[in-house]
């Protein structure tokens, strides 16, 4: 999983500042990237917000197609979390998904 | 303007539409999706069947993410509202996937948001595949709960037999209908009254399976969860990336008989308006 590390309250400043993206510009929040806690590992306590090349490309709006890195907030919103050099590969094992 | 132009070129003029189908499709082309002139009549012809089989009112979201882009994606059928791609989610035309790891769709609201009721809420999703889909019992195909697992409303892949397990609607009963096989097509989990539910697979056939299980508590807080689960906010168990959705929704009130009718519309919608077919 590729994305960025970072604080539980950074994570949601992040969240936040993408909802806000969208509904500054009187759009519903139709797109979110959400931080998940790490619950083992070198990381566990943090919150890790996946951010690989397919998702800062994501199709967003059409005609003609726009995608996050076309929204000014990105490139803050990047820079916020360390660059795009910042990222890493987390095992999908330091994260819990399977629900009873 | 494309929408507007594809009128003009087939001849074809607005008048016919139906207006909850027209305030659709208008919404989704202001979000950037092309829609042919073929998408249009199948939309408007699905939004008319509904109507005349008392259905259109049970409907209370429907998504049809065929567009390939997130914001028509996410747009609500029936009251156009948005619900939320959140994570590694890739919009081809015709469907959407989870990257498996992060990828999933979020209503705007809960079953009990949405209207639906303890004794009558539905929900579904159309699932493909590149080939026959057999997923384990570790990922739902959708879900929700609040704290209280007597709030649960799920659908999961297979067991050591059985094609699906699945979770109430609204209840922490468990039930695993049909015996192990392709796991594509429309599935809908329903609850036609306060002791009864059932779950249907809509492919060119239909299996159904009808059991005896006791509502407890509708789940109003929670919004309900697409290609993973949502446990009271905290998302997981997602498919795989094999697995290619390509409808969704929540209903309330239908009986097995309406949601059979139900999804053979469903299932002529997306076919039509994508030129694929479900097995």
């Amino acid at each position: 999983m590729i994305g960025f590390i970072t604080t539980p309250d950074t994570s949601a400043a992040v969240t936040q500042a993408i909802r806000d993206a969208q509904t500054s510009r009187g759009l519903p929040v139709f797109w979110l990237l959400v931080g998940i806690p790490i619950y083992s590992g070198e990381y566990a306590g943090q919150s890790f917000i996946p951010a690989d090349d397919d998702i800062i490309t994501t199709p967003l709006r059409g005609n003609p197609i726009q995608t996050p890195q076309d929204f000014p907030e990105f490139a803050s919103l990047i820079e916020l979390l360390g660059g795009l050099d910042a990222r890493i590969d987390l095992p999908v094992s330091n994260i819990i998904q399977e629900q009873p | 303007m494309k929408y507007a132009l594809g009128n003009m070129l087939d001849g074809i003029g607005v008048t016919g539409l139906d207006p909850n189908a027209k305030s659709y499709i208008d919404a989704v082309v202001a979000a950037g999706a092309t829609v042919t002139a073929t998408q249009r009549n199948a939309i408007n012809a699905f939004v008319k069947t509904e109507k005349a089989g008392s259905r259109w009112t049970m409907q209370k979201r429907l998504y049809l993410p065929i567009w390939g882009v997130a914001a028509p994606n996410a747009i609500d059928m029936v009251g156009l509202t948005s619900g939320s791609f959140v994570g590694g989610v890739t919009h081809t035309a015709g469907y959407v996937t989870s990257n498996g790891t992060s990828g999933h769709f979020l209503s705007d609201v809960s079953p009990g948001g949405a209207g639906c009721t303890l004794n009558g809420t539905g929900v579904h999703a159309l699932y493909t595949a590149a080939a026959l889909l057999s997923l384990t019992d570790s990922i739902r195909f959708f879900g929700a709960q609040t704290i209280s697992a007597l709030t649960r409303t799920a659908t999961g892949g297979r067991g050591a037999t059985t094609r699906f397990l699945t979770i109430g609607p609204n209840s922490n009963g468990f039930f695993t209908p049909f015996a192990l096989g392709d796991q594509r097509g429309v599935q809908f989990l329903g609850r036609s009254s306060s002791i009864a539910r059932f779950f249907l697979l809509r492919t060119s056939a239909l299996l159904t399976d009808l059991q005896t299980d006791a509502s407890v508590t509708l789940n109003s807080t929670v919004p309900m969860c697409w290609l993973a689960n949502n446990n009271n906010g905290t998302v997981g168990s997602y498919v795989s990336s094999v697995a290619r959705l390509g409808a969704a929704g929540m209903t309330d009130g239908m009986s097995q008989a309406n949601a059979e009718a139900f999804t053979i519309n469903l299932k002529t919608l997306w076919e039509t308006c994508t030129g694929l077919t479900l097995p």
